[in-house]
Protein backbone atom coordinates (compact mmCIF):
# COMPACT_ATOMS: atom_id res chain seq x y z
CA UNK A 1 0.00 0.00 0.00
CA UNK A 2 1.39 3.30 -1.05
CA UNK A 3 1.76 6.02 1.51
CA UNK A 4 1.32 9.64 0.65
CA UNK A 5 4.55 11.47 1.30
CA UNK A 6 3.95 14.64 3.27
CA UNK A 7 6.85 16.99 3.05
CA UNK A 8 7.21 19.00 6.21
CA UNK A 9 8.17 22.59 5.70
CA UNK A 10 11.37 23.39 7.58
CA UNK A 11 10.83 25.39 10.73
CA UNK A 12 12.04 28.93 10.49
CA UNK A 13 12.51 31.22 13.44
CA UNK A 14 11.67 34.91 13.21
CA UNK A 15 10.19 37.02 10.46
CA UNK A 16 10.51 35.73 6.90
CA UNK A 17 12.64 38.64 5.70
CA UNK A 18 16.37 39.20 5.37
CA UNK A 19 18.37 40.45 8.34
CA UNK A 20 19.08 43.71 6.57
CA UNK A 21 15.44 44.48 5.87
CA UNK A 22 14.44 43.47 9.40
CA UNK A 23 17.08 45.81 10.84
CA UNK A 24 15.97 48.64 8.57
CA UNK A 25 12.29 48.23 9.49
CA UNK A 26 13.17 48.10 13.19
CA UNK A 27 15.14 51.32 12.73
CA UNK A 28 12.25 52.91 10.82
CA UNK A 29 9.85 51.93 13.62
CA UNK A 30 12.02 53.82 16.13
CA UNK A 31 12.03 56.72 13.67
CA UNK A 32 8.22 56.63 13.48
CA UNK A 33 8.13 57.00 17.27
CA UNK A 34 10.74 59.79 17.17
CA UNK A 35 8.93 61.92 14.61
CA UNK A 36 5.51 61.12 16.08
CA UNK A 37 6.83 62.55 19.35
CA UNK A 38 7.90 65.77 17.61
CA UNK A 39 4.79 66.12 15.45
CA UNK A 40 2.52 65.13 18.35
CA UNK A 41 4.12 67.75 20.59
CA UNK A 42 3.54 70.36 17.89
CA UNK A 43 -0.13 69.36 17.53
CA UNK A 44 -0.69 69.45 21.30
CA UNK A 45 1.11 72.79 21.77
CA UNK A 46 -0.67 74.37 18.85
CA UNK A 47 -4.15 73.26 19.90
CA UNK A 48 -3.39 74.02 23.53
CA UNK A 49 -2.41 77.61 22.75
CA UNK A 50 -4.91 80.40 22.60
CA UNK A 51 -3.48 81.83 19.40
CA UNK A 52 -0.87 80.62 16.93
CA UNK A 53 1.45 82.28 14.44
CA UNK A 54 0.23 82.42 10.82
CA UNK A 55 2.62 81.61 7.90
CA UNK A 56 2.74 85.33 6.92
CA UNK A 57 3.74 86.40 10.42
CA UNK A 58 6.69 84.01 10.48
CA UNK A 59 7.70 84.59 6.84
CA UNK A 60 6.79 81.11 5.61
CA UNK A 61 5.99 80.92 1.92
CA UNK A 62 3.59 78.10 1.03
CA UNK A 63 4.72 77.57 -2.55
CA UNK A 64 8.32 77.09 -1.39
CA UNK A 65 7.14 74.31 0.95
CA UNK A 66 5.09 72.79 -1.89
CA UNK A 67 8.14 72.97 -4.18
CA UNK A 68 10.23 71.13 -1.59
CA UNK A 69 7.50 68.49 -1.33
CA UNK A 70 7.61 68.02 -5.09
CA UNK A 71 11.42 67.77 -5.03
CA UNK A 72 11.27 64.97 -2.45
CA UNK A 73 8.54 63.16 -4.43
CA UNK A 74 10.78 63.28 -7.52
CA UNK A 75 13.69 61.91 -5.49
CA UNK A 76 11.50 59.06 -4.21
CA UNK A 77 10.74 58.12 -7.81
CA UNK A 78 14.40 58.15 -8.83
CA UNK A 79 15.34 55.90 -5.88
CA UNK A 80 12.83 53.22 -6.90
CA UNK A 81 14.03 53.53 -10.49
CA UNK A 82 17.62 53.05 -9.26
CA UNK A 83 16.57 49.91 -7.37
CA UNK A 84 14.78 48.63 -10.43
CA UNK A 85 17.89 49.28 -12.57
CA UNK A 86 20.31 47.52 -10.21
CA UNK A 87 17.96 44.51 -10.06
CA UNK A 88 18.36 44.31 -13.86
CA UNK A 89 22.14 44.55 -13.44
CA UNK A 90 22.27 47.96 -15.13
CA UNK A 91 24.90 49.68 -12.96
CA UNK A 92 25.30 52.73 -15.19
CA UNK A 93 21.60 53.62 -15.06
CA UNK A 94 21.56 52.92 -11.32
CA UNK A 95 24.39 55.40 -10.77
CA UNK A 96 22.58 57.96 -12.93
CA UNK A 97 19.36 57.69 -10.90
CA UNK A 98 21.27 57.81 -7.61
CA UNK A 99 23.12 60.93 -8.82
CA UNK A 100 19.77 62.56 -9.70
CA UNK A 101 18.44 61.62 -6.24
CA UNK A 102 21.53 63.13 -4.64
CA UNK A 103 21.03 66.34 -6.63
CA UNK A 104 17.35 66.52 -5.66
CA UNK A 105 18.20 65.99 -1.99
CA UNK A 106 20.75 68.81 -2.35
CA UNK A 107 18.08 71.07 -3.88
CA UNK A 108 15.80 70.31 -0.92
CA UNK A 109 18.51 71.33 1.56
CA UNK A 110 19.38 74.49 -0.39
CA UNK A 111 15.71 75.57 -0.37
CA UNK A 112 15.57 74.80 3.35
CA UNK A 113 18.72 76.88 3.91
CA UNK A 114 17.12 79.82 2.06
CA UNK A 115 14.08 79.52 4.35
CA UNK A 116 16.30 79.39 7.45
CA UNK A 117 18.17 82.49 6.24
CA UNK A 118 14.87 84.35 6.01
CA UNK A 119 14.04 83.33 9.61
CA UNK A 120 17.43 84.58 10.82
CA UNK A 121 17.05 87.87 8.92
CA UNK A 122 13.63 88.53 10.44
CA UNK A 123 14.74 87.21 13.84
CA UNK A 124 12.00 84.59 13.86
CA UNK A 125 14.08 82.48 16.23
CA UNK A 126 13.35 80.72 19.52
CA UNK A 127 13.46 83.27 22.34
CA UNK A 128 14.20 86.16 19.97
CA UNK A 129 10.65 87.33 19.29
CA UNK A 130 10.07 90.31 21.56
CA UNK A 131 6.27 90.39 21.38
CA UNK A 132 4.54 87.04 21.22
CA UNK A 133 1.44 87.55 23.40
CA UNK A 134 -1.68 89.73 23.09
CA UNK A 135 -2.00 89.72 26.91
CA UNK A 136 -3.29 93.12 27.99
CA UNK A 137 -5.10 92.56 31.28
CA UNK A 138 -3.59 95.19 33.59
CA UNK A 139 -5.16 93.77 36.75
CA UNK A 140 -3.21 90.52 36.47
CA UNK A 141 0.17 91.94 35.61
CA UNK A 142 1.61 95.39 36.00
CA UNK A 143 3.20 95.33 32.59
CA UNK A 144 1.60 92.76 30.26
CA UNK A 145 3.16 92.07 26.87
CA UNK A 146 0.29 93.57 24.88
CA UNK A 147 0.32 96.86 26.81
CA UNK A 148 4.10 97.18 26.40
CA UNK A 149 3.73 96.47 22.69
CA UNK A 150 1.02 99.07 22.19
CA UNK A 151 3.05 101.69 24.07
CA UNK A 152 6.15 100.92 22.02
CA UNK A 153 4.26 101.20 18.70
CA UNK A 154 2.65 104.46 19.84
CA UNK A 155 6.08 105.96 20.63
CA UNK A 156 7.57 104.76 17.34
CA UNK A 157 4.64 106.14 15.36
CA UNK A 158 4.89 109.48 17.18
CA UNK A 159 8.58 109.74 16.26
CA UNK A 160 7.83 108.82 12.63
CA UNK A 161 5.01 111.37 12.37
CA UNK A 162 7.27 114.03 13.84
CA UNK A 163 9.91 113.11 11.24
CA UNK A 164 12.59 112.26 13.79
CA UNK A 165 15.94 110.95 12.56
CA UNK A 166 16.45 107.20 12.35
CA UNK A 167 12.99 106.51 10.95
CA UNK A 168 11.79 106.18 7.37
CA UNK A 169 10.21 109.40 6.13
CA UNK A 170 6.43 109.07 6.07
CA UNK A 171 4.40 111.24 3.74
CA UNK A 172 1.05 111.25 1.94
CA UNK A 173 -1.13 108.15 2.30
CA UNK A 174 1.49 106.31 4.40
CA UNK A 175 1.48 109.15 6.89
CA UNK A 176 -2.32 109.02 6.98
CA UNK A 177 -2.23 105.29 7.75
CA UNK A 178 0.36 105.81 10.51
CA UNK A 179 -1.74 108.64 11.95
CA UNK A 180 -4.86 106.45 11.92
CA UNK A 181 -3.13 103.67 13.90
CA UNK A 182 -1.64 106.25 16.28
CA UNK A 183 -5.09 107.75 16.90
CA UNK A 184 -6.55 104.28 17.44
CA UNK A 185 -3.91 103.54 20.09
CA UNK A 186 -4.54 106.86 21.85
CA UNK A 187 -8.27 106.13 21.80
CA UNK A 188 -7.73 102.64 23.26
CA UNK A 189 -5.45 104.00 25.97
CA UNK A 190 -7.96 106.66 26.98
CA UNK A 191 -10.79 104.10 27.36
CA UNK A 192 -9.45 100.87 28.93
CA UNK A 193 -11.30 97.72 27.84
CA UNK A 194 -13.85 96.25 30.21
CA UNK A 195 -12.55 92.69 30.16
CA UNK A 196 -9.35 90.76 29.58
CA UNK A 197 -10.71 89.38 26.32
CA UNK A 198 -11.71 92.83 25.07
CA UNK A 199 -8.27 94.19 26.00
CA UNK A 200 -6.60 91.37 24.04
CA UNK A 201 -8.84 92.06 21.06
CA UNK A 202 -7.80 95.72 21.12
CA UNK A 203 -4.10 94.86 21.08
CA UNK A 204 -4.68 92.20 18.42
CA UNK A 205 -6.40 94.78 16.21
CA UNK A 206 -3.47 97.21 16.51
CA UNK A 207 -0.95 94.44 15.80
CA UNK A 208 -2.87 93.29 12.71
CA UNK A 209 -3.10 96.83 11.38
CA UNK A 210 0.64 97.31 11.91
CA UNK A 211 1.35 93.97 10.21
CA UNK A 212 -0.77 95.03 7.23
CA UNK A 213 1.05 98.37 7.08
CA UNK A 214 4.51 96.77 7.27
CA UNK A 215 3.49 94.26 4.61
CA UNK A 216 2.58 97.14 2.27
CA UNK A 217 5.55 99.31 3.29
CA UNK A 218 8.48 97.12 4.40
CA UNK A 219 10.65 100.23 4.87
CA UNK A 220 8.66 101.03 8.03
CA UNK A 221 10.39 99.23 10.88
CA UNK A 222 7.42 98.67 13.13
CA UNK A 223 7.03 95.52 15.23
CA UNK A 224 3.93 93.35 15.24
CA UNK A 225 2.95 90.59 17.59
CA UNK A 226 3.63 87.03 16.46
CA UNK A 227 1.31 85.10 18.78
CA UNK A 228 3.21 82.25 20.43
CA UNK A 229 6.00 82.98 17.97
CA UNK A 230 8.81 81.75 20.21
CA UNK A 231 7.07 78.42 20.69
CA UNK A 232 6.36 78.22 16.96
CA UNK A 233 10.03 78.91 16.17
CA UNK A 234 11.19 76.20 18.60
CA UNK A 235 8.82 73.65 17.04
CA UNK A 236 9.72 74.70 13.49
CA UNK A 237 13.47 74.49 13.94
CA UNK A 238 13.38 71.20 15.88
CA UNK A 239 11.06 69.44 13.42
CA UNK A 240 12.54 70.74 10.18
CA UNK A 241 16.08 70.61 11.60
CA UNK A 242 15.87 66.91 12.50
CA UNK A 243 14.21 66.21 9.17
CA UNK A 244 17.00 68.04 7.33
CA UNK A 245 19.59 66.01 9.28
CA UNK A 246 17.87 62.84 8.08
CA UNK A 247 17.99 64.15 4.50
CA UNK A 248 21.70 64.84 4.98
CA UNK A 249 22.22 61.28 6.27
CA UNK A 250 20.53 59.92 3.14
CA UNK A 251 22.75 62.05 0.92
CA UNK A 252 25.87 60.61 2.60
CA UNK A 253 24.69 57.08 1.71
CA UNK A 254 24.00 58.17 -1.89
CA UNK A 255 27.54 59.54 -2.12
CA UNK A 256 28.88 56.18 -0.87
CA UNK A 257 26.84 54.36 -3.55
CA UNK A 258 28.17 56.72 -6.23
CA UNK A 259 31.76 56.17 -5.05
CA UNK A 260 31.19 52.42 -5.26
CA UNK A 261 29.82 52.86 -8.79
CA UNK A 262 32.79 55.09 -9.65
CA UNK A 263 35.40 52.53 -8.60
CA UNK A 264 33.47 49.72 -10.29
CA UNK A 265 32.47 47.83 -7.15
CA UNK A 266 28.71 48.40 -7.49
CA UNK A 267 27.16 45.17 -8.67
CA UNK A 268 23.84 43.43 -8.89
CA UNK A 269 24.31 41.91 -5.40
CA UNK A 270 24.04 45.46 -4.01
CA UNK A 271 20.36 45.47 -4.96
CA UNK A 272 19.39 44.83 -1.34
CA UNK A 273 21.60 47.70 -0.12
CA UNK A 274 19.94 50.11 -2.55
CA UNK A 275 16.49 48.83 -1.60
CA UNK A 276 17.21 49.45 2.10
CA UNK A 277 18.57 52.94 1.35
CA UNK A 278 15.39 53.55 -0.62
CA UNK A 279 13.25 52.44 2.34
CA UNK A 280 14.99 55.02 4.51
CA UNK A 281 14.65 57.73 1.87
CA UNK A 282 10.94 57.07 1.37
CA UNK A 283 10.44 57.32 5.12
CA UNK A 284 12.13 60.73 5.08
CA UNK A 285 9.71 61.67 2.27
CA UNK A 286 6.70 60.49 4.34
CA UNK A 287 7.81 62.63 7.30
CA UNK A 288 7.92 65.69 5.04
CA UNK A 289 4.49 64.79 3.62
CA UNK A 290 3.12 65.44 7.14
CA UNK A 291 5.43 68.35 8.09
CA UNK A 292 4.53 70.38 4.99
CA UNK A 293 0.77 70.71 5.65
CA UNK A 294 1.22 71.03 9.42
CA UNK A 295 3.69 73.92 9.19
CA UNK A 296 2.70 75.65 5.96
CA UNK A 297 -0.96 74.98 5.32
CA UNK A 298 -3.24 73.96 8.19
CA UNK B 1 18.50 33.08 13.48
CA UNK B 2 19.28 31.79 10.05
CA UNK B 3 19.28 34.21 7.16
CA UNK B 4 15.90 34.06 5.49
CA UNK B 5 16.33 35.16 1.92
CA UNK B 6 13.50 37.16 0.43
CA UNK B 7 11.25 35.22 -1.84
CA UNK B 8 11.73 35.79 -5.54
CA UNK B 9 9.46 38.70 -6.44
CA UNK B 10 9.31 41.47 -8.91
CA UNK B 11 7.59 44.33 -7.09
CA UNK B 12 5.41 46.95 -8.76
CA UNK B 13 6.09 47.64 -12.42
CA UNK B 14 7.86 50.78 -13.62
CA UNK B 15 4.54 51.99 -14.98
CA UNK B 16 3.01 51.67 -11.49
CA UNK B 17 5.85 53.78 -10.07
CA UNK B 18 5.15 56.54 -12.59
CA UNK B 19 1.41 56.44 -11.88
CA UNK B 20 2.13 56.77 -8.15
CA UNK B 21 4.52 59.65 -8.85
CA UNK B 22 1.82 61.42 -10.88
CA UNK B 23 -0.75 60.87 -8.15
CA UNK B 24 1.63 62.27 -5.51
CA UNK B 25 2.25 65.40 -7.59
CA UNK B 26 -1.50 65.89 -8.14
CA UNK B 27 -2.21 65.37 -4.42
CA UNK B 28 0.40 68.00 -3.51
CA UNK B 29 -1.28 70.46 -5.87
CA UNK B 30 -4.70 69.62 -4.35
CA UNK B 31 -3.55 70.41 -0.79
CA UNK B 32 -1.91 73.64 -2.00
CA UNK B 33 -5.12 74.66 -3.83
CA UNK B 34 -7.24 73.81 -0.77
CA UNK B 35 -5.09 76.22 1.21
CA UNK B 36 -5.55 78.94 -1.42
CA UNK B 37 -9.31 78.20 -1.38
CA UNK B 38 -9.62 78.84 2.33
CA UNK B 39 -7.64 82.09 2.06
CA UNK B 40 -10.02 83.38 -0.60
CA UNK B 41 -13.04 82.14 1.39
CA UNK B 42 -14.04 79.67 -1.34
CA UNK B 43 -14.08 76.84 1.23
CA UNK B 44 -14.18 76.97 5.02
CA UNK B 45 -11.40 76.07 7.44
CA UNK B 46 -12.85 72.69 8.36
CA UNK B 47 -13.23 71.59 4.72
CA UNK B 48 -9.70 72.74 3.93
CA UNK B 49 -8.30 70.95 6.99
CA UNK B 50 -10.15 67.74 6.08
CA UNK B 51 -8.92 67.84 2.47
CA UNK B 52 -5.31 68.58 3.45
CA UNK B 53 -5.24 65.85 6.12
CA UNK B 54 -6.87 63.28 3.81
CA UNK B 55 -4.40 64.15 1.05
CA UNK B 56 -1.43 63.77 3.41
CA UNK B 57 -2.64 60.34 4.56
CA UNK B 58 -3.25 59.23 0.94
CA UNK B 59 0.22 60.41 -0.11
CA UNK B 60 1.89 58.61 2.81
CA UNK B 61 -0.05 55.42 1.99
CA UNK B 62 0.94 55.57 -1.68
CA UNK B 63 4.62 55.98 -0.81
CA UNK B 64 4.50 53.20 1.81
CA UNK B 65 2.48 50.72 -0.27
CA UNK B 66 4.22 51.13 -3.63
CA UNK B 67 7.62 52.75 -3.12
CA UNK B 68 8.39 50.98 0.17
CA UNK B 69 6.97 47.73 -1.21
CA UNK B 70 4.52 47.19 1.64
CA UNK B 71 2.19 45.80 -0.99
CA UNK B 72 4.45 42.75 -0.90
CA UNK B 73 6.09 43.01 2.52
CA UNK B 74 3.12 43.97 4.70
CA UNK B 75 2.52 40.36 5.83
CA UNK B 76 6.18 40.13 6.83
CA UNK B 77 6.56 43.39 8.76
CA UNK B 78 3.11 44.39 10.02
CA UNK B 79 4.04 43.02 13.45
CA UNK B 80 6.69 45.77 13.67
CA UNK B 81 4.69 48.61 12.17
CA UNK B 82 1.29 48.29 13.86
CA UNK B 83 2.51 48.84 17.47
CA UNK B 84 4.31 52.04 16.42
CA UNK B 85 1.25 53.28 14.53
CA UNK B 86 -0.91 52.63 17.60
CA UNK B 87 1.50 54.06 20.19
CA UNK B 88 2.25 57.22 18.18
CA UNK B 89 -1.29 58.62 18.10
CA UNK B 90 -1.82 57.44 21.71
CA UNK B 91 1.04 59.69 22.77
CA UNK B 92 -0.93 62.66 21.44
CA UNK B 93 -4.33 61.46 22.65
CA UNK B 94 -3.23 61.02 26.29
CA UNK B 95 -2.01 64.63 26.39
CA UNK B 96 -5.20 66.10 24.91
CA UNK B 97 -7.43 66.14 28.04
CA UNK B 98 -5.02 68.13 30.20
CA UNK B 99 -3.39 70.39 27.65
CA UNK B 100 -5.95 70.99 24.91
CA UNK B 101 -9.46 70.13 26.08
CA UNK B 102 -9.07 71.61 29.59
CA UNK B 103 -7.95 74.92 28.13
CA UNK B 104 -10.89 75.11 25.73
CA UNK B 105 -13.25 74.14 28.56
CA UNK B 106 -11.79 76.83 30.82
CA UNK B 107 -12.20 79.45 28.08
CA UNK B 108 -15.77 78.43 27.36
CA UNK B 109 -16.77 78.63 31.02
CA UNK B 110 -14.70 81.71 31.90
CA UNK B 111 -16.65 84.63 33.34
CA UNK B 112 -15.95 87.67 31.15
Amino acid sequence: MAHAVVEERPLHMGLPISHGKLAMWLFLVTEIMFFTGLIGTYIVLRNGSKYWATPEQVHLIEWIGALNTFVLICSSLTVVLAHSAIARGDVKTTALYIAITLALGGVFLVIKAVEYKSKFEHKVLPGQIRYDRYDAEVSRSTNPDGIQYRRNVRNLLAEMLEGKEGHAAVTGPVKEKCQRIYDEIKSQESKPAGSAKAAEEQVKKISEEVQHLVHEHPELHLPYIIPYGNMWASCYFVMTGFHALHVLGGLVVFVIILIKAGIGSLEVQHSSFIELTGLYWHFVDIVWIFLFPLLYLV
Amino acid sequence: MAEAPDAERHGPSLRAYFYVYGALAVFTAVSFLANIGVRHHVINNFTSFTIILAVAVCKALLVAVFFMHLLLDWKRVYILIIPALVLGPMLVIVLLPDIVMAWHYATATMVP
